[in-house]
């Protein structure tokens, strides 16, 4: 019976004395891969501490003297006195063929030999953790022993995962390697989103996704009381963890590992200044099982394609408890019932038909009305006007800036004084008080209600059509050009505003062109005015930030890093000009004057331009208070997890928004346990993690024709957004943040975008946009700088190599991968050779200035 | 009579409340005095020519106006609103 081995001492056939884990470490370092030295704790040693095994947790073991002997031994026969270690679970049933248990036992890392004892105990222990019972039921598998392994502590610079297949695509000679700073088990918990990289077969990097890694766990830890997570340095957190080489590497060892263990591995890594160390290889077991849905379900666009990334638990919670009960949330998105609303489209349709107009690919004007489901549709909008008409009356005329006076100071009193919890807050914040409460105070309802802008440009767009016909429809969109009193196109221009201060000073212009720029920004003098002008933006949209729908996401006053980036963008890219779009809107409405005789259908058409953009106006700028009340709230969550940590029943910042509301309430009042609460936020967060990678699927049990794809290879389809053909340089940009390396006439590529994004536009060749529809926010951006656009291209991330010269022919709705040697350079390069009628800024600047001069 | 007037009635008295509320709530006063003014004169007009049917055609309308503003606001509290979470 031998309690202790060497690792060098242990093969596949020790198995049943030291766990599957230590087993194949072993293999791997009889058969010369870099694997940290150290010993095993074997089941026998475990065996003897716990005779009978049993479901129900025991008391602690006491150690019997022998085997502290044995153990303090080892150590020294390893280890440096003053060495701190790795102490990991290896269960008998453990990283087996079937079975990974990844996660569900200890993992204990700078363990010192005077906490060597109380750590192989807690590891022992964790075979009863609640995660670990859990995991056992579900497999039904049978207890067994616990092996422990002790190894050296690899100081990681840089650590990660390999797997020999990708689980979500598993293609024979692909490893996909996910890496981050610091040790690994920032990655192993989800915690950071790491790079993600895929090699081929011939050793190429053929897909390379640049997180954003925001916290890593420090290579040793000098005070074990302390928080194991650091903040990355800003300069490194979009900056690549791996080079080419390294990379390579990486794919050769993932390559030979699963060719010593004949089946598809992971394999967990770690480089430090001794090179590179492999740290467990297990059998790649599982994947992400896709979601049973008994409903037929489509993803509601709106929301997609302004944040295609799923939300967090938290954030799903509270929204879910505001949205009307016509979808349902599916892994963090939102989808609607297609069988709810499908009886509300009075129009005769197929289901793929309907699908495509519920995905905004389609408008129900081409096709025939169906009278039964008009019938339907008309006496549940009667029922649904008797409810709620009187608001139709009522947000009908509400100025912006009564509303901005009434709401503001509205919410800040409910913020400051209301002791409602969370989810109530939110409620009352959206849903009012009583019926007869004052209209802001039934914020979403007024951005229902504003919606109706849809149904008057529908008007409008008749109206032309059948008294002006010699009108270009495409103008429409300069024609109801808006107004100044948008709060999103104050925010464009207030950043316009101080990317042009940032300018006019050179140390702020040094600053915000410097890698670390929020230290650079931070040392100005506080009286420099690009810091007052800063103040002064923050106090206005500090509630505001990238993906600020989902609560989870830092706004500007808390990170002001995306702010300044998008400062620096404008101040180097930026060609945002208000007074060439107003130039435009008078073309165009002197163009419509023109082609309209009739002086009645002109007054017409100017009453009906003017109710469009106030319901535009009002539309947009709820949604601006609604990014308030979403701040509000996380203020309100953020408190709440602050209390909670120091009592310490969570763990990290960012851990309550992968909780719901009601077990944080169970967590207060300590109705589970904290240790129960830590494994399902780390089990949420992988799972946050690996959906982000993904797209969500657009409809769940719904049978649709298989959609026709490009007869090339080279060929992406999407939809068209704004019309042109260019011929320029590929950029992927993941965040509007880390568009670093974009340049003026690159064409930009794109998950979706929102409001942060707009200050890249006006430098852009083109935009390609992987979700989104016509009225996204990329295609209106889009269509008001004029840039080709297309969206709802699938798979334009994965598929177009980053720096790769592309075709986008935005008006034949495709994205074209060009090779140089097929393709000549094109003198026009960059530039649309397909326009509308008014074509550049100049030619609309001299035809308005030409107006003008006529009006005079 | 007092029915048909009553369902031409709902529109205007819909209107009427929105604009009363909407005139307290401070939007755009005058042109909500002017809706609530016309409307009002309109509804004083059929009170003098249809004597016998517009009082309660009117008071129906409103009232059920007022009553289903109070009914969806708690339905929509109540029922409109909880979309379903998957737990997968």
């Amino acid at each position: 019976m031998e309690w202790i081995l060497p690792l060098e001492r242990i093969n596949l056939r020790s198995v049943l004395s030291t766990g599957g884990k230590a087993a194949r470490l072993g293999a791997l370092l009889q058969a010369g891969f870099n694997v940290p030295g150290g010993f095993v704790i074997t089941a026998d040693a475990f065996q003897l501490h716990h005779p009978v095994l049993l479901e129900e947790p025991p008391p602690p073991p006491i150690l019997t003297s022998a085997f502290r002997t044995a153990l303090a031994e080892a150590f020294q026969g390893h280890f440096a006195a003053d060495e701190q270690v790795a102490v990991r679970s290896s269960a008998i049933d453990e990283d087996g063929a079937g079975m990974s248990f990844a996660g569900q036992h200890a993992t204990y890392y700078y363990i010192t030999a005077d906490r060597l004892e109380q750590a192989v105990i807690d590891c022992w222990r964790s075979l009863w953790s609640p995660a670990a019972q859990a995991y056992r039921q579900v497999w039904d598998q049978a207890m067994h022993p616990m092996a422990v392994i002790v190894q050296r502590l690899v100081r990681a610079e840089r650590s990660g995962v390999c797997f020999s297949r990708d689980p979500l695509d598993p293609v024979p000679g692909t490893v996909v390697i996910e890496a981050s700073w610091g040790l690994g088990a920032a990655l192993v918990d989800g915690r950071v989103q790491p790079d993600r990289l895929k090699v081929n077969e011939s050793g190429a990097i053929v897909e390379l996704q640049i997180g954003d890694k925001q916290v890593m766990v420090p290579a040793s830890l000098p005070d074990p009381t302390q928080s194991r997570l650091d903040p990355v340095p800003e300069h490194l957190r979009t900056a690549p963890v791996l080079t080419d080489r390294e990379a390579i590497a990486l794919h050769e060892a993932t390559e030979q590992i699963e060719v010593l263990f004949d089946q598809p591995v992971d394999v967990e890594w770690a480089w430090d200044a001794r090179g590179l160390h492999i740290l467990q290889a297990r059998p790649i077991t599982s994947v992400a099982a896709p979601p049973v849905i008994d409903q037929r379900l489509v993803l509601f666009k709106p929301v997609a394609e302004n944040f295609s990334e799923p939300m967090t638990p938290m954030s799903v919670d509270l929204f879910a408890s505001i949205l009307p009960r016509v979808g349902r949330f599916v892994r963090g998105r939102l989808y609607l019932d297609f069988d709810a609303v499908k009886p509300l489209l009075p129009v005769k349709a197929s289901d793929a038909e309907l699908v495509d107009i519920l995905l905004l690919r389609r408008t129900p004007e081409k096709l025939s009305l169906s009278f039964p489901r008009f019938l339907a549709s008309s006496g549940l909008g009667v029922v649904a006007w008797l409810g709620f008409g009187t608001f139709w009356a009522r947000s009908a005329r509400v100025s912006p800036d009564a509303l901005e006076q009434l709401f503001v100071p509205w919410l800040k009193q409910l913020s400051d004084e209301s002791p409602l919890p969370v989810s109530a807050f939110m409620r009352r914040a959206f849903f009012g008080r009583s019926p007869f409460a004052p209209v802001w105070q039934f914020i979403l309802q007024l951005n229902i209600s504003a919606g109706r802008y849809f149904l008057l440009l529908g008007f409008l767009r008749e109206l032309i059509a059948r008294f002006a016909p010699r009108f270009n429809l495409e103008l429409l969109g300069d024609l109801v050009h808006n107004d100044a009193d948008m709060w999103s196109k104050r925010m464009v221009a207030d950043v316009t505003s101080l990317a042009r201060i940032a300018s006019e000073s050179a140390d702020s212009h040094e600053a915000l062109s410097a890698h670390q720029l929020v230290e650079k920004v931070r040392m100005l003098s506080p009286e420099h005015p690009f810091l007052v002008a800063l103040g002064r933006f923050l106090t206005r949209f500090g509630h505001r930030g990238p993906r600020e729908i989902d609560l989870s996401t830092p706004r500007w006053r808390e990170d002001v890093t995306p702010l300044l980036i998008m400062v620096r963008n404008q101040m180097l890219h930026g060609t945002t000009n208000e007074d060439d779009r107003y130039a435009r809107h008078l073309v165009a409405r002197d163009q419509l004057r023109k082609a309209m005789p009739s002086a009645l259908m002109r007054r017409a058409a100017a009453l009906l331009l003017r109710r469009i953009r106030y319901f535009m106006t009002l539309r947009e700028n709820t949604r601006h208070y609604h990014t308030m009340v979403f701040d509000a709230v996380r203020t309100r969550l953020l408190a709440t997890e602050h209390e909670l940590r120091s009592e310490n029943k969570l763990n990290c910042a960012g851990d309550i928004f992968f909780l719901r509301w009601h077990e944080v309430e169970s967590l207060r009042t300590g109705r589970v346990e904290a240790r129960e609460i830590s494994t399902l936020i780390r089990e949420r967060r992988i799972a946050h993690l690996r959906e982000t990678r993904a797209l969500p699927p657009e409809t769940f049990g719904i049978r649709l024709p298989k959609s026709k794809t490009p007869d090339d290879a080279n060929t992406l389809a999407g939809q068209c957004a704004c019309g042109g053909d260019v011929i320029g340089i590929a950029r992927i940009v993941l965040r509007s943040d880390q568009a670093h390396d974009l340049k003026p006439g690159e064409i930009m590529i794109a998950p979706y975008t929102d409001l942060t994004w707009t200050p890249l536009f006006p430098s852009l060749a083109g935009i390609v946009v992987g979700i989104g529809s016509y009225l996204s926010h990329a295609g209106t951006i889009a269509r008001e700088y004029r840039v080709p656009c297309l969206v709802d291209v699938k798979g334009c991330i994965e598929k177009v190599p980053d720096g790769q010269r592309i075709r986008l022919n935005a008006s034949e709705g495709y994205v074209e991968l060009l090779h140089d040697l097929d393709e000549p350079v094109d003198e026009t390069e960059g530039e649309s050779d397909e326009l509308p009628p008014i074509t550049t800024m100049d030619s609309a600047r001299k035809i308005a200035l030409d107006l003008i001069e006529a009006y005079k | 009579m007092t029915a048909v007037l009553t369902l031409v009635l709902l529109p205007f008295a819909s209107l009427f409340w929105g604009s009363v509320l909407a005139l307290r709530d401070g939007g755009a006063v005058v042109w909500e005095w002017v809706r609530v003014l016309f409307l009002a004169s309109m509804f004083l007009g059929l009170l003098i020519t249809l004597p016998e049917h517009a009082p309660m055609a009117l008071s129906i309308a409103l009232g059920l106006i007022v009553v289903m503003q109070i009914a969806g606001f708690f339905a929509w509290r109540l029922f409109g609103a909880g979309v379903p979470v998957d737990d997968q």
